[in-house]
């Protein structure tokens, strides 16, 4: 079934800026760009912080180190929002 | 005896900071064997030992995704380096440590830097040193490379390591029931000769978790029953264990690393609103980041044109009445210094020589041909290395890659990533750094499509023509601009349309990938390292490009001295006005018949500047916008020149900064003969289209 149905689960593209997600699936297509993420510590089960989702790429944050993620990558990301950021 | 020791790291975690600070200046930049990734080796002496260091490429894992990945790993494991340093950083210490503990996991001489101490030590990270040590089992040193600090305890630990008398262990993490698939492949390993030199069980994970490099070498030994073999296990053990293998390896090593760093890093004081949190807000802003970072471009490129020619500022100083200071001010740029120093070379050379009673025409040869060749060299120099500045101060400075995201859907259009927009850029400035520059993107086709587009950018040199042309033609000021900004609006479009047409006839209908960029934390660029970057990469370039620029101004020379009869006084009597003469049935159909303007297309081939200098040189008239406005050009004409000049072919060194990055005669003849056609058919068009209106 589509993820995006997901009960609570949304995809990083419409995760909104500020939020902490959780990863749960990374469905990437190309071995490449798939391995490159989860080096990068996009995982399932990793913690991000979505710093900005306004350019094209969506920008997060995890663990002090900032990462852009394209859009079309973005959308086969599926997280769940933890909650968000406070200043 | 000498020790090896090599340095690896993910990108930006200071490696190459440390190698220089290490070797100074003893120290070599070359390429790794066949490939345009950069190598560079350096020596230092520590009590008497010699110590050879050699700079990994930078990369997050040892993979084999990119071509940097299979350089580092091929090191490590076939040249068996004494020591292996992998420098972490102190404030991203998560991410760095995942290609520590795969280097930890193949290699058991292994020390770990542990950088940017300086940087970490300002946000309040404190790292327990003994027993980050204890858990990688691998001895550990804080470092500030930039500061110099800890870099004496680390060579002594290198050579401790190197000696035997500190002995790390391999990393061992627990991978989930992985190892029972890796087992029966490393069984089979044994009877393929392409993977002897890993150690079987790591190369066994490695297959499991897929490694394309891997499988090619398999595939060409013919090794295919093990290919068989690792096709099932991979099946099997993603379906008993319920996640694909690359998945259960990397979350088992970042597992790890998270209890690592959570057991080793302290964090104290209050956390400051950040810099990189704050800067972040405006240079990724949607639409402030677009007019900041173009603001940013803007300003440098007016800085490097005005200490390398000292326009624009020498006009404004003009307009102001201040002329004494705007001659001043083009006489100690460095274009106008250096073409002193070289009239002066050879002004006393030919007197010595003369002197000598050396016969007149190889004073002439010696004291025009080689000097004006040599001086054609250097004259390149300065752009570049103030392009190179550029590039690594926006590199350094962590903007870079703000750039690139920033850009990306608007590269996209055109075909490329958001990476590639700065080395286009710069181009603006100097084709040459905008070519090797594109070395950083990540695909062949991206490569060759980047290199082959920036070209058309005009550059600084062809700026220069442009103004001359526009001031010499046009008094209206308004008009001037209009000129200019409609070639590098021309410019811009043939850009956009190339790239479109290549990507369809050439590279078979290549698409730009989807990014995934690392942005790193601001910082303040380091003079030394902007240096560096800088005087390397001309150095480099001159020493690979310098006799081809040479030899070619030397036979471009002796064209122009040298006609039927001999030597020649007279430029119109030479071969090169011959080939001129010839050449212009073909300028005549851009509307351009005089044989003066044939002659000038011939000498830009070197050098853009050459343009003008050899339109003085053949009317007579020593200043360059009169000897110009004695060619009595219409508009069209005009028009048809400047588009023509603008796009027929890069200068030469240009074409040897695109060979050096393609390596491929025959990319080079497409380079020059699409460019030819380009510019030929669009001055043909332009001439005739304006000369209806006017
Ligand atoms: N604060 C701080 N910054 C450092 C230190 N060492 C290096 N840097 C900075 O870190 C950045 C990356 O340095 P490089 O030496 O180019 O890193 P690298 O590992 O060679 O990077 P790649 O070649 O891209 O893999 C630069 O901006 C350096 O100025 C240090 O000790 N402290
Ligand atoms: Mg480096």
């Amino acid at each position: 079934m589509p993820e995006e149905y997901m009960e609570g689960l949304v995809t990083l593209s419409s995760a909104p800026p500020g939020s902490i997600v959780r990863v749960v699936r990374v469905d990437v297509r190309g071995r490449g760009p798939y391995r490159r993420l989860l080096e990068l510590g996009v995982y399932p089960g990793a913690t991000l912080r979505v710093v900005s989702n306004s350019l094209g790429p969506v920008i997060v944050e995890k663990n002090g180190a900032r990462l852009a993620i394209g859009r079309r990558h973005a959308s086969r990301i599926l997280v769940e929002v933890l909650g968000y950021w406070a200043k | 005896m000498e020790v090896v020791a090599a340095l690896a790291g993910a990108p930006n975690v200071g490696k190459s900071t440390l190698f220089n600070m290490l070797v100074g200046e003893r120290r070599h930049v070359g390429n790794w064997p066949g490939k345009t990734v950069e190598k560079y080796e350096g020596e230092l002496e520590h009590h008497g030992v010699k110590i050879r260091i050699v700079d990994l490429p930078g990369t997050y894992s040892l993979g084999a995704i990119s071509e940097e990945e299979v350089i580092a790993r091929e090191y490590i494991v076939r040249e068996k380096p004494d020591v292996v340093v992998v420098v972490v950083s102190a404030i991203e210490l998560e991410r760095t440590l995942y290609l520590a503990v795969q280097v930890l996991e193949l290699y058991d001489r292994v020390v770990v830097a542990v950088n940017k101490m300086d940087a970490a030590r300002k946000r309040g990270i404190h790292i327990n040193e003994s027993k980050l040590s204890k858990l990688l089992g691998a001895p550990v040193v804080p470092i500030s490379a930039i500061n110099k600090e800890g870099l004496h305890r680390l060579v002594e630990t290198v050579l401790d390591v190197a000696q035997g008398k500190i002995h790390a262990s391999k990393l061992r993490l627990d991978y989930d029931g992985l190892p029972y698939y890796a087992r029966s492949l490393e069984r089979m390993l044994v009877g393929c000769s392409s993977l002897k030199g890993y150690p079987p069980e790591w190369a066994a994970m490695r297959l499991l978790e897929g490694d394309p490099a891997m499988e090619r070498a398999l595939r060409e030994e013919g090794c295919t029953a093990l290919l068989d073999a690792l096709e099932e296990a991979r099946r099997r053990a993603e379906k008993e264990l319920g996640a694909p293998p690359e998945l259960i390896a990397v979350s088992a090593r970042y597992e790890f690393i998270e209890k690592v760093v959570s057991s080793v890093v302290e964090k104290s004081g209050v956390a400051k609103p950040e810099f990189t949190e704050s800067l972040d807000h405006v240079l990724l802003h949607p639409t402030l980041g677009p007019i900041v970072s173009a603001l940013i471009i803007f300003t440098m490129l007016l800085v490097i044109f005005t200490i390398n020619t000292g326009f624009p500022l020498n006009i404004l100083l003009d307009a102001a009445g201040l002329h004494g200071l705007a001659s001043l001010l083009e006489e100690s740029s460095l274009a106008g210094l250096l073409g002193a120093a070289f009239q002066a070379i050879s002004d006393a050379i030919a007197a010595w020589l003369a002197s000598l009673g050396t016969p007149s025409f190889i004073v002439e040869l010696v004291a025009d041909g080689v000097v004006t060749g040599v001086g054609s060299v250097l004259s390149f120099l300065p752009l570049i290395f103030l392009v190179f500045i550029a590039f690594s101060v926006l590199e350094d400075s962590g903007i870079m890659a703000r750039f690139a995201v920033l850009g990306h859907g608007f590269a996209e259009k055109i075909g490329l990533t958001g990476k590639a927009l700065l080395p286009m850029l710069l181009g603006l400035g100097c084709n040459v750094p905008a070519v090797l520059g594109t070395r950083i993107l990540e695909s062949d086709e991206e490569k060759l499509l980047a290199s082959l587009l920036a070209p058309l950018i005009p550059c600084q040199a062809r700026l220069v023509v442009i103004l001359v042309f526009a001031s010499a033609f046009f008094s209206n000021p308004v008009l001037q601009a209009l000129l200019v900004a409609s070639i590098y609006l021309y410019a811009g479009l043939l850009v956009v349309v190339l790239s479109l047409v290549f990507r369809r006839l050439l590279l078979g209908g290549y698409q730009p990938p989807e990014i995934i960029i690392e942005l790193p934390p601001y910082h303040k660029p380091s003079l030394r390292v902007v240096w560096w970057y800088a005087w390397d990469h001309t150095v480099h370039f001159l020493k690979k490009a310098g006799t081809l620029i040479l030899v070619l101004s030397i036979i471009v020379w002796l064209l122009t001295a040298y006609g039927p009869a001999g030597p020649v006084a007279n430029v119109e009597e030479s071969y090169a006005a011959l080939l001129g003469h010839l050449l212009t049935p073909v300028t005549a159909a851009m509307g351009l018949p005089d044989w003066r303007i044939a002659l000038a297309f011939e000498a830009g081939f070197v050098a853009k500047e050459g343009l003008v200098e050899t339109i003085v040189l053949v009317t007579g008239i020593g200043d360059p916008v009169s000897a110009v406005r004695s060619l009595g050009l219409t508009v069209p004409q005009v028009v048809s020149f400047l588009i023509a000049m603008s796009t027929y072919t890069p200068c030469v060194a240009t074409l040897a900064a695109f060979y050096e990055e393609n390596r491929r005669l025959r990319y080079v003849a497409f380079l020059v003969g699409y460019e030819l056609a380009v510019a030929f058919f669009s001055a043909v068009l332009a001439y005739h289209v304006l000369s209806i209106f006017f």
